[in-house]
């Protein structure tokens, strides 16, 4: 049996030490992208306090779904929507406001009284006809009023409201 | 008048009409107003500003994609196509795109940059933060849509200013036009009404008229009713007179001839009487003011009064007069027995005078509350001028003519006509002719009170009869059959002893009356002192009515 060095000993215990090293690197790293891929679906900002909540489409999914049947401008005939009911998400800002700013992903913004919030079961609607909503259709959120129920909500100023491609709620 | 109701229906369906052109104005406009808010409420001018903007932001994304060290990668670049895909998409549903796509179809822009983008989806999605070739292939790709997009915009903004202003154009039309159509119906309204008006001053003014005229009419009528009323009463005193002397004078001894003579003045005189009476009578019809009295009679004694009245005439005439009770008939009937006897008279009267008949027949019947008398008679040809219409009242057929014999029957029909009854005439199948008059009368039931009187004076007997006389007495002269239950006594007498076993003997049960003083006053329940006291007399009876 051919006579190892203790010095070459050394080296395989180094070197197998640095591979287990940038393995463990690449488990890291690996872990961390799968984190990143938890998209961010809609973000709320206090901007009183500049607190941020960031809500994905499983924490949205988490709270009580509604569903909605209604007809509007933008859609033919009636659609059924379905989502969380907008005061309960906007109740984790834990504050009292009379109205909130709501912004979509190209910038446009909207504000709406809070009492919309209160008087009607406004939805921050996910699915269309059990479709989820994509970038390309309105989505991820569409704010959807229930309009088919109330004659007073059959307006252009809540047409204007119907905001869809959410992407922030902001409070001040 | 005719002209009159012509223009009112015309106005009135005019009026009609033109409200009904406001109307359906109202309706037309409350559509543009519902028309004019959904165009307001869909602001497709700002939809397709957001197209025009979105497609800028992804040639400006693509732009910096390209510039080395931008924050710009791929997925940027993928959003914002993502982005600009679903402002196109939504020209594709619901009323906005549908009016969206409206302005499209005929540039196709819209449909055209929604081609390009299919084409490309393939090439942004798999884009590379390093591909700046490809970024720049898309990049010019896009931009030349740019100026295709603002003057889709431009179009857009054009065509709804263009069609809100025809809308509110059409409105203020169909305003203008609501506005003058119920001005119009305003105006014949108002004009109706006016013609409402005028004609109802009309008619008040005809009302006052016809009033007046009615006023004066019923003046003229009971003034000529009163002047009958008089000259009826200054003609019959005197007429009585003659009679009474023209009596007187029948009493003397007078020569044969003389007698004849007097006897023809007598009839002449009662002729002139009846026809006086006759004549106010009939002014008493004529003004409505024949009073009844209504009071019970026996039809028998109807019956006596006609054959009475007639007996004398038909022995005259020569005719067979006969007058019968016809079936079952009431004791009592209610009625004014003088007036039922007139009319029943007087068209007795008139068939002797102008039927030529030989023979005349009343029967007297009673059913369900009618008495009815049926006068036949067999009409012959050479009766001279029997007429039906004076009996039955057919004005139409007399015209104006006023034949001396009509006074009779139209006193009779006007007499029943009063007291409710009708006329009616009927043949009983061969040549005789029937006159029906039928007469209202209610059975009577009299609780009545039997009374004789036992006197040797005639004139005793006369005058308590004529004091005691009414409905509920019955005297044993006029109906031996009734029962007596009273019996007046003439005392003090030789004959009262007589009188009283008689009287006992005949009716054990019955009240003894004395008139006078009694020569035994146990036998009388009653004795009324001389001189008599009619009144005390009348009282007795009286209460003795109420016995059962």
């Amino acid at each position: 049996m051919p006579k190892i060095s203790i010095f070459s000993t050394v080296g395989i215990l180094i070197s197998v030490l640095f591979v287990n090293v940038a393995i463990a690197q690449d488990d890291v790293a690996v872990a961390q992208d799968d984190m990143a891929v938890a998209e961010i679906t809609l973000t709320l900002i206090n901007t009183n306090t500049e607190e941020v909540i960031t809500l994905t489409d499983d924490e949205l999914l988490a709270f009580e779904q509604v569903t909605i049947r209604t007809e509007n401008e933008f859609v033919d005939g009636m659609a059924e929507f379905s989502g969380p009911r907008a005061r309960d998400v906007l109740a984790l800002f834990e504050a009292e406001v009379e109205d909130y700013t709501l912004t979509a992903v190209n910038d446009y913004s909207v504000v709406i009284p809070a009492e919309d919030f209160e008087n009607y079961d406004v939805i921050f609607a996910m699915y269309q006809d059990g479709e989820r909503f994509s970038l390309r259709t309105k989505g991820p959120l569409w704010v959807i009023y229930p309009m088919s129920d109330y004659d007073v909500l059959q307006d252009r100023v809540y047409n204007d409201r119907l905001i869809w491609q959410l992407a922030s709620v902001t409070i001040e | 008048m005719k002209r009159t109701t012509i223009t009112g229906l015309f106005l009135f369906v005019l009026t009609i009409v033109i409200s009904g052109f406001a109307g359906y104005g109202v309706l037309t406009f409350q559509d543009d107003l519902a028309a004019l808010e959904d165009a307001g409420a869909e602001d497709i001018s700002w939809t397709s500003n957001q197209l025009e903007l979105e497609l800028s932001k992804l040639t400006a994304v693509l732009l910096q994609f390209q510039i080395e060290g931008s924050h710009v990668d791929a997925d940027v670049v993928n959003d914002r196509f993502d982005i600009l895909w679903s402002r196109i998409a939504l020209f594709q549903e619901g009323e906005v795109g549908a009016r969206l796509a409206s302005y499209d179809r005929s540039q196709h822009i819209v449909s055209g940059l929604f081609e390009l983008m299919k084409q490309v989806d393939r090439q942004v999605v798999t884009l590379q933060d390093d591909d700046n070739a490809t970024a720049a292939n898309l990049f010019q790709s896009f931009i030349q849509f740019q100026p295709q997009l603002s003057q889709f915009s431009r179009g857009v903004t054009l065509g709804e200013e263009q069609q809100n202003r025809q809308l509110r154009e059409n409105m203020m039309f169909r305003t203008n036009r609501t506005l003058l159509l119920s001005g119009l119906a305003t105006f014949f309204a108002l004009l109706i009404l006016a013609f409402i008006f005028l004609q109802s001053r009309k008619f008040e003014l005809l009302a006052h008229v016809n009033q007046k005229l009615a006023v004066a009419a019923e003046k003229a009528s009971s003034a000529k009713s009163k002047f009958l009323t008089m000259m009826s009463h200054e003609l019959r005193t005197p007429m009585n007179g003659v009679m009474g002397l023209l009596s007187l004078a029948q009493q003397n001894a007078v020569q044969p001839s003389q007698k004849r003579l007097l006897e023809q003045a007598e009839v002449s005189a009662q002729s002139m009487l009846s026809l006086l009476t006759d004549i106010f009578d009939f002014s008493a019809l004529q003004a409505d003011d024949v009073l009844l009295e209504a009071e019970p009679f026996e039809i028998k004694h109807l019956k006596l009064a006609l054959e009475d009245k007639f007996s004398v005439v038909a022995n005259r005439e020569g005719l067979m007069f006969d007058v019968c009770i016809d079936g079952e008939v009431p004791k009592y009937v209610g009625g004014d027995f003088r007036r039922i006897r007139q009319a029943i008279g007087h068209l007795a009267q008139y068939v002797v005078e102008t039927a030529g008949t030989q023979e005349i027949r009343i029967a007297l019947c009673y059913m369900d509350g009618v008495l009815t008398s049926k006068l036949s008679f067999a009409y012959s040809r050479d009766g001279g001028d029997w007429s039906p219409d004076l009996i039955l009242g057919d004005s139409h057929r007399q015209g104006d003519k006023f034949a001396t014999a009509a006074l009779g029957p139209m006193i009779a029909r006007g007499l029943i006509d009063t007291m409710g009854g009708s006329i009616k005439m009927d043949s009983d199948g061969g040549d005789r002719i029937v006159v029906l008059a039928c007469i209202p009368c209610e059975i009577v039931e009299i609780n009545s009170l039997g009374l004789r009187i036992y006197t040797s004076s005639d004139a005793m007997r006369t005058i308590c009869r004529a004091t005691l006389a009414n409905e509920d007495v019955v005297f044993f002269d006029d109906d031996p059959e009734v029962e007596v239950r009273l019996v007046i006594i003439e005392s003090g007498g030789e004959n009262e002893q007589s009188f009283v076993v008689g009287a006992r003997s005949l009716y054990p049960s019955s009240i003894l009356i004395a008139l006078g003083t009694p020569l035994n006053p146990e036998d009388f329940d009653f004795k009324i002192k001389m001189p008599l006291d009619f009144m005390e007399l009348r009282n007795v009876i009286a209460s003795n009515t109420k016995f059962n």
